[in-house]
């Protein structure tokens, strides 16, 4: 085994830019590259499918959060690629699809609210994914500063529309995020939010790996580790499949609770099934408890904790 | 939409919980389900008390 050990590698014309594999290494190509989380649609820890009427704000897929202002009826549902398919590259095994049945008036709005206004603020980015639609239709986005409750005034930036056909087609979008120089960061809860406009009538919308990284070109789509990106999505959202049992001790019961990772904030908790009527208590970002006063010990089932945005 | 107070062990108030939906939301200003509790209360309403 040798060892090379320089200062710098320079590509045959002197620069420092050569490649490696056909890559060229800068800081837009290292791991994390990509700020979307879930851009693959691996992960619906809440379920694969539901349907949504009027007026919904919801998480269904991991990270991306739904919301219609419109009279329409909307199905949303994880979809699988046919094994071997190269319309979209690398193998995804999955796609979203937002299909809507009806339509009478207003948008649908499809959005990842990523952690920390700062993300990309004073600098250019680049927006990939892979769409289609069962007719040709549009698809128009835009991007939000928002600053958190008590903090300045959201700043939207005007983003670019895609037009859709029946094929798979991959979609970039280049911008400038304006600085946040001056404003004020306050709440906690702030972030930058990436959104897709719906098309404003009855069609089948299909979206695969989508990607925000720096720069001014999309590189190939991040593959993360599976353990990885799950991990990433429960900072958000985790969900506890099985039964979770308090022990008893005099006249109450008290079980433990802990989180998966850290999460963004408290969450909130909500169990599946919870007969016993325990008290669900969390107690910050990566513990909490479940609690009776009346000694039960019947199980909570799929104790779910929520610290989405 | 309806809110009680739920306490901890101790008997503190620890949070409110979300009667129509089960949620048991904590006292986090970074929490969305608490920006909407206290959008609720702004509006003149009054929560459940806990139990005792």
């Amino acid at each position: 085994m040798s060892t090379i050990a320089v200062n710098a590698i320079t590509d045959a014309n002197g620069g420092n830019t050569t490649s490696i594999n056909n890559t060229t290494p800068n800081a837009y190509n290292t791991v994390g590259k990509n700020r979307i989380i879930n851009g693959n649609f691996d992960f619906w820890q809440r379920g694969t499918t539901a349907s949504y009427s009027v007026t919904s704000s919801q998480y269904l897929a991991d990270r991306w959060h739904m919301r219609t202002t419109a009279t329409a009826n909307v199905t949303i549902s994880r979809q699988s690629f046919t094994l071997g398919q190269t319309d979209v590259p690398n193998n995804p095994k999955y796609f979203y699809r937002w299909d809507i049945t009806s339509h009478t008036s207003g948008s649908g709005i499809l959005e990842q609210r990523i952690e920390d206004v700062s993300t990309f603020a004073g600098n250019t980015c680049t927006l990939s994914f892979y769409a289609k639609c069962n007719t040709t239709q549009t698809l128009s986005s835009t991007y939000i500063q928002v600053f958190g409750t008590g903090g300045s005034s959201d700043v939207t930036t005007s983003g670019s529309s895609f037009s859709l056909t029946t094929s798979w087609q991959k979609f970039t979008a280049t911008f400038t995020l304006p600085s946040i120089s001056g404003k004020t960061i306050a709440g906690g809860d702030d972030y930058l939010n990436i959104r897709f406009y719906m098309p404003d009538t009855v069609c089948t919308v299909d979206l695969a790996q989508v990607q925000l990284e720096a720069g001014e070109s999309a590189t190939e789509f991040e593959h993360r580790p599976y353990t990885t990106e799950l991990q990433l999505c429960q900072r958000y959202y985790f969900i506890l499949s099985g039964n979770l049992f308090s022990t008893s001790y005099s006249t109450a019961s008290l079980g433990n609770v802990f989180h998966p990772v850290t999460m963004r904030a408290t969450p909130t908790y909500s169990a599946t099934t919870n007969t016993g009527g325990h008290s669900l208590n969390p107690q910050g970002p990566n513990i909490g408890y479940i609690y009776s006063g009346t000694g039960s010990t019947s199980s909570v089932t799929g104790l779910a904790g929520d610290a989405e945005l | 939409m309806t809110y009680k107070l739920f306490n901890d062990l101790e008997g503190n108030t620890a949070g409110v919980q979300l009667l129509a939906e089960q949620k048991f939301i904590p006292f986090d200003e970074a929490n969305r389900d608490y920006q909407e509790y206290l959008e609720w209360l702004a509006e003149g309403n009054t929560p459940e008390a806990a139990d005792g």
